[in-house]
């Protein structure tokens, strides 16, 4: 079946999101199960600084509602993000959060 | 004949640029999932495979510090749409990182197929080449999304002011 296309396209006017600005070297955000995370780092994508702070999560069935919430709040306000790729079983858990992001950089993709 | 209507053909105009988009989007999306499916289950394989010599493809094994070499520049312009953006993948190969204290930091920018051993298995590897394939497409479908919701605003715009004028 073809993807639904996102709500954030249909719902809001052009002039309440905000300008795109020019980046380079952005960074692309996972949120999801563990091998969906490790296939998109071994792809390359992973970051994790001196500070411990990475651009990924790998939710696991011990992770808490308030850490999944945490990062997808995190990587759709940073600056060096382009693209936050969450699968969409994360997604639901988190629906009302993806839901209100109307943002168009970072731009969110729901994955399987 | 009838007159055509400019305002009228700038509405029909966006509507297709939008549907084009939103074909494009589609496409895309279904290769992420496509690759999804099928690099997942390589990782499961290749766990299987590696569980007889004790390891594991998981979590505990990515580093501690690790620097992307997957990363996309954003460029606005102004389009048809109005404001839209290119996005562009780029893969930056390995190169010698320093850390804070000024040192060599090899571990830190490693091929992140080399965190699960020296030998991994080829089901690794092939689901190293889907993830990345699939990276590609996801980079598409995000420009595709940013692509539409311009075309959209601008067919919305359009179609007001013509039904502003009857």
């Amino acid at each position: 079946a073809p993807c639904a296309v996102p709500a954030s396209v249909l719902s809001s006017a052009m002039a309440d999101k905000p300008k795109i600005s020019k980046k380079s070297d952005a960074l692309v955000c996972v949120i999801g199960d563990e091998d969906t995370v490790t296939g998109f780092l071994l792809a390359g994508t992973g970051e994790t600084d001196a500070k411990k702070n990475s651009n990924f999560l790998a939710v696991t069935p011990k992770t808490p509602l308030s850490a999944i919430e945490e990062a997808f709040k995190s990587f759709t306000t940073r600056e060096d993000v382009a693209v936050v790729l969450i699968t969409q079983t994360i997604a639901e858990m988190i629906r009302y959060l993806v839901d209100e992001y109307t943002g168009m950089i970072p731009a969110v993709l729901e994955i399987p | 004949s009838m007159a055509r209507d400019p305002k009228k053909d700038a509405v029909d105009d966006a509507l297709r640029a939008f549907l084009r988009c939103v074909d494009e989007y589609q496409t895309s999306s279904a290769e992420v999932a496509a690759c999804c499916k099928s690099g997942v289950f390589d990782i499961a394989q290749a766990r299987k495979n590696m569980a007889g010599n004790g390891i594991g493809v998981s979590q505990i094994h990515y580093p501690a510090r690790m620097r992307a070499r997957a990363t996309v520049d954003v460029t606005p312009f102004e389009g048809k749409g109005g404001e839209e953006a290119s996005m562009r993948l780029k893969m930056r190969e390995s190169t010698i990182l320093v850390d804070e204290h000024g040192e060599e930091d090899p571990g830190m920018d490693r091929d992140p197929i080399k965190w699960f051993g020296v030998l991994v298995p080829v089901h690794l590897k092939n689901s190293q080449a889907t993830f990345k394939k699939g990276l590609a497409s996801a980079v598409g479908a995000a420009r595709a999304v940013v692509e539409m919701e311009a075309h959209y605003a601008r067919y919305q715009e359009l179609l007001s002011e013509v039904e502003g004028d009857t």
